[in-house]
């Protein structure tokens, strides 16, 4: 078995225990009229968008272009999740997150860093101001 | 959910309590608009009913047409006041014309004490009786009491052919309009009194009855908190001497038989009046309302 495979097999493992930890694990369906994307929440880490189209990046490392544009995954996700599902949080225009990755955010380099708990880390860039926003956010919320 | 975010703003998907979420209605179960709906139409209902309802207090006056005012509706209060209710004995009488309707007005006073008599033989103390008018009917084919009928506590008829009725019990007069009335079993307790007749006001309005033709009429009223008896001086019609009974302020009414039965009065001077026809052929059942010193 390739190292890949024994890794993946231990992030399905980890990520469902993680998704087992997530009380509100749900999936979301990004349908067209030749496929569907079937993606469980808790393994989302981020959408970018790319112009017309988005691009899923999985906690498993694996990316899915999609052909809708952001603001329509955003309001798949809106739709889909449930109420107590807040864990997405859409940066500026060109981002989505799942916050339960966030790992680090640095207002003076603009950067925000998503870990997967696997040692992967996605470093992002975002506008101060919206970072500014996040962090208060994030500090409200464990107030 | 808008698209216009700029790069300086953040949004949580999904929830409630985000800043650049709107907020999102609380679902309101169906029944509760139910209950809204109904209390709106109530509400309503009530506001309406005031709003347009026409009271007596609201109607505006008419020219042509002027609607009776509440003193013209009790013309008589004065003269009632100013009878002598202490030393007087005697039937006070005043005339009045009413609706084009003369009457005449008998008002037994102090000490008068009211009973039932039966027979012609026990009105003839006219020393002592201020006031007789025939009371009940009789049945025209077997000359019994027409309805109930209580004598000094003795019931002598039974059965609701009128719904007027007057019961004397511990002195004291009442008329009303029942079917039935707990006076009746009253009176055969208390050695009182109970006759039936044809009602003809009841509190304050007119009853209508079916006879027809026009004749002397008579009846007994509660008018301005006394009783008395107002006759007719000209034939009439029951409608219009009914009408006539309340546009003088009678309150509660019965009907007392008319036409030419007979009846007496004795003033405050003493002077005696016979009414109606005093030698036609008697009834033993014919029954009088008599007032005596």
């Amino acid at each position: 078995m390739c190292k890949k495979c024994i890794r993946n097999l231990l992030f399905r493992k980890k990520s469902s225990t993680f998704a087992a930890e997530m009380p509100h694990a749900t999936h979301i369906v990004i349908s067209t009229a030749t496929d569907l994307l079937r993606i469980r929440t808790s393994e989302l880490l981020y959408i970018q968008s790319d112009g017309n189209y988005s691009t899923l990046i999985l906690s498993c490392g694996e990316a899915r272009v999609v052909t809708f544009q952001l603001g329509q995954i955003e309001k798949m996700l809106d739709a889909q999740l449930s109420e107590n599902d807040n864990n997405f949080i859409r940066i500026g225009r060109s981002l989505i997150i799942n916050q339960n990755y966030i790992f680090y955010i640095n207002l003076t380099k603009q950067q925000i860093v998503l870990s997967d708990r696997n040692e992967g880390r996605h470093t992002l860039n975002a506008s101060r101001e919206a970072l500014v926003k996040l962090k208060e956010f994030i500090e409200q919320s464990i107030q | 959910m808008k698209e216009d975010i700029n790069d300086n703003e953040i949004r949580v998907i999904g929830h409630a309590s985000s800043p650049k979420r709107p907020k999102r209605r609380p679902k309101v179960p169906w029944w509760a608009w139910v209950i809204v709906a109904a209390v709106v139409a109530v509400v309503a209902g009530v506001v309406l009913l005031k709003t347009f309802r026409t009271t007596p207090q609201d109607t505006v006056p008419y020219v042509f047409e002027p609607e009776a005012t509440e003193t013209a509706s009790r013309p008589l209060e004065g003269w009632f006041a100013s009878l002598d209710t202490v030393t007087a004995v005697g039937t006070a009488g005043h005339d009045t014309v009413v609706n084009d309707i003369p009457l005449r007005i008998y008002v037994p006073l102090n000490g008068a004490i009211p009973r039932l008599e039966l027979g012609y033989n026990a009105i003839n103390e006219r020393e002592r009786n201020i006031l007789v008018f025939q009371a009940a009917d009789i049945r025209a084919d077997n000359y019994q009491i027409v309805g109930a009928f209580v004598l000094h506590g003795k019931p002598l008829s039974w059965g609701l052919s009128k719904k007027g009725y007057c019961a004397i019990i511990d002195d004291r007069v009442t008329i009303g309009v029942a079917e039935n009335s707990p006076l009746f079993e009253l009176a055969t307790e208390k050695n009182g009194y109970f006759f039936r007749q044809y009602p003809l006001v009841d509190n304050g309005k007119p009853v209508e009855n079916e006879l027809k033709n026009k004749a002397i009429r008579r009846a007994l009223c509660d008018i301005c908190g006394r009783v008395a008896v107002i006759a007719s001086q000209t034939p009439e019609s029951f409608h219009d001497f009914t009408q006539a009974l309340v546009d003088v302020g009678v309150q509660n009414a019965i009907y007392l038989v008319g036409g030419t039965a007979i009846g007496w009065s004795q003033d405050l001077a003493g002077n005696g009046t016979k009414m109606g026809l005093w030698d036609t052929k008697h009834y033993k059942n014919t029954s009088f309302i008599v007032w005596s010193k």
